[in-house]
């Protein structure tokens, strides 16, 4: 009897086992999904944010009412109306179009930065993480000297030499951002190998790529990932700083940092030039922050079964 | 698949050394270079973490190993697995000389000899699910080709330390620690191993779980016929699972010999003042147990004492142990000690 109850509850749990990953497990998990962030309001309202700037970005042609160089410039410096909704600068280019469009370059710019800086810094922190001695010592002395070095000096300086393209922002930034990358990664590995699991894993006879692979690089994925999301933010940042400099994306092209700087001699008398793209750049800012915090919790299953656990006993605490 | 319920005793191995032990160890030396000193640096300095232990292990037995934290148990353990880099001596397993085996002979090596260990929390992947856990040792070495043929293995394994096969599925943090710490046994048996070292599993749990385990090991021991080095502090948890115990301090054993014969007649001051310290479930009996208190701190294992290790604290001691070291000698039947004194 109590083997056969046994063996039934295996089976029940091989079955679901089985079932995991067909359609509607997918759907009960982005259910899930969906439930956990309405019982935390900020992350959600940070994927919002994040959801509808990709929106945005990718169809910026269909949404914007006008295209971002139209001038007219019978309508200069309207202020917010029904055929502009957030008014018209002082070439009179619809200010909405125009961010609706600067979201694309913030959004490139970040997500390639990332992505390369990401790339380089973590390979970098590994290898120096796990070859130890002189290795780590030569890269983490570059990443000393790198980070010592003021980030937005070495960004002008680069910049005014070469050309100012998307590209080379894009390159330049990096350049400035993988030292992050790199020093988390090499923590990480370095606290990570000591730990008991890492050493039953050799034990058990696992080689090392399987251990740093298996068993190392899972626990950077949390850390990581809400890094990277911040880095998304600081990058978005430091491309409007470029453009606002001039040193940035150039004029024909639009980006909120740029609009930031053509419309800031008009503050005093057409304020909505300035403070549209400004309010797009801090609500874009803050809704990655505020996504990163809401992973940093999401991605790491212990953290994941806290807040489950808090939110099942006590759902006044969940935003705590 | 083999059923490992069903196993018996131990026949594998050659079969012409059944009176060979499985395990001999001797004049087993581990150093841990420790940095140096001197103004320029001049003196290398060395950890003399163990330093001349010899001793056998035979087939389906179990030896403990005691003495405080910092003598150099773990590290006996872990040398004779070969994960500490060793300065002297010779480790023999199954007939086999294991000393320098390197690379991926000693991969394949560690498929007879097995670790579990002390921290049930630590030493579980969190991210990995119990089946993923128990299954790994088979699918690096080439058992089963994927975790899902491995089901039926550990779901067996599972049953086999007393978890209901279906918690496969789960992660380790839904799990009790009495829970993990058989889990941990479950993965250190998939290979089915010879051998298996056990350091201090016991110890990081529940006082009311720890008997739960120790006789779960003792199950398993008489069922597949391993055989264990048992690493711990708890004296009474030693006692109930060892045949026999060696004892010791500062990187040497300075007591071997049979369970009762170390228990009932300890030979060396040492072990006499640690068996003193064992409190007795009796509040009367209690009031009265005279308990040898030693003196001192731990030595410097930088620098060890000269002559018996242990003469800095001994009771007893006398002129001739800060100058000569004492050999380990039998000083009953199968019973050996290192002092001048008995």
């Amino acid at each position: 009897m109590a083997s056969n109850a046994r063996s039934a509850a295996l089976e029940a749990a091989r079955e679901e086992e089985l079932l995991r990953g067909r359609p509607y497990a997918v759907m009960r998990a982005l259910r899930s999904t969906v439930t956990e962030l309405w019982s935390d309001k900020a992350g959600m309202f940070g994927v919002f944010v994040m959801l509808v700037m990709l929106v945005i970005a990718i169809f910026a042609p269909l949404i914007a009412p006008y295209g971002p160089d139209e001038q007219s410039l019978f309508d200069r410096l309207q202020s917010p109306s029904a055929d502009h909704l957030l008014g018209t600068d002082q070439l009179g280019r619809d200010v909405l179009s125009r961010v609706i469009y600067g979201s694309r370059v913030s959004l490139q710019v970040g997500l390639a930065v990332v992505a390369l800086a990401g790339t380089f810094g973590v390979l970098m922190g590994l290898v120096a993480g796990y070859r130890g001695g002189r290795t780590s010592s030569f890269i983490m002395r570059w990443v000393d000297t790198q980070v010592a070095f003021p980030g937005l000096l070495l960004a002008l300086v680069i910049l005014s030499v070469v050309h100012p393209s998307l590209k080379a922002i894009i390159i330049v930034l990096a350049l400035n951002g993988w030292m992050v990358y790199a020093r988390i990664t090499r923590g990480i590995v370095l606290s990570t190998r000591e730990r008991p699991y890492v050493e039953a894993a050799e034990l058990a006879g696992c080689k090392s790529r399987r251990v740093i692979f298996r068993h190392i690089l899972p626990n950077l994925a949390s850390p990581l990932l809400t890094l990277a999301v911040l880095e998304f933010a600081r990058m978005v940042i430091a491309e409007a700083a470029l453009s606002f400099l001039g040193l940035g994306t150039q004029p024909p092209a639009v980006s909120w940092g740029l609009m930031i700087a053509e419309g800031r001699d008009y503050l005093a008398s057409a304020w909505w030039v300035i403070t549209f793209p400004g309010v797009a750049l801090s609500l874009t800012v803050l809704g990655a922050n505020l996504f990163a915090s809401w992973m940093r919790i999401t991605a790491d299953p212990l953290q994941r079964e806290r807040r489950f656990a808090r939110a099942t006993t006590d759902p006044s605490a969940v935003a705590r | 698949m083999p059923s490992l319920t069903n196993v018996s005793s131990p026949p594998r191995g050659s079969s012409d050394s059944l009176a060979e032990p499985l395990v001999r160890v001797e004049e087993l030396t581990v150093r841990f270079p420790a940095g140096r000193a001197g103004f320029w640096g001049q003196e290398k300095l060395y950890l003399h973490a163990v330093e001349g232990v010899s001793f056998e292990i035979g087939r389906g037995e179990t030896l403990g190993l005691v003495g405080e934290s910092g003598c150099g148990k773990t590290t006996t353990g872990r040398a004779i697995l070969r994960r500490v880099p060793l300065d002297g001596g010779r480790i023999t397993f199954d007939g086999e000389d294991i000393t320098h085996v390197e690379g991926e002979s000693l991969r394949r090596l560690r498929r007879g000899m097995q670790l579990v260990f002390q921290d049930p929390y630590a030493s579980l992947n969190p991210r990995l699910r119990v089946l993923e856990i128990v299954a790994e040792p088979l699918l690096v070495h080439g058992v089963v080709g994927r975790v899902r043929h491995a089901e039926d293995r550990v779901a067996e394994l599972l049953e086999l330390v007393g978890l209901p096969p279906e918690h496969m599925f789960r992660y380790p943090h839904a799990f009790s620690g009495g829970q993990r710490q058989r889990i941990n046994i479950a993965r250190a048996l998939s290979l089915e191993p010879d051998f298996i070292v056990a350091d201090e599993p016991v110890s990081a749990l529940d006082v009311s779980i720890r008997a739960q385990v120790v006789n779960l090991m003792q199950d398993i021991q008489e069922r597949l016929g391993l055989t264990y080095l048992f690493i711990g502090h708890d004296l009474s948890v030693v006692r109930h699972i060892s045949h026999r115990i060696a004892v010791m301090y500062a990187g040497k054993i300075v007591e071997i010999g049979d369970r009762d014969e170390i228990y009932e007649d300890p030979k060396h001051p040492y072990t006499k003042a640690l068996l003193s310290a064992v409190p007795i479930p009796d509040p009367k009996l209690e009031a009265t147990r005279k308990r040898i208190t030693i003196a001192g701190a731990f030595p410097d294992l930088l620098r060890p004492p000269s002559g018996c290790r242990f003469h800095t604290r001994c009771p007893i001691a006398i002129e001739r142990c800060a100058h000569e070291e004492p050999p380990l000698e039998e000083k009953a039947r199968a019973h050996h000690a290192a002092c001048w004194l008995t």
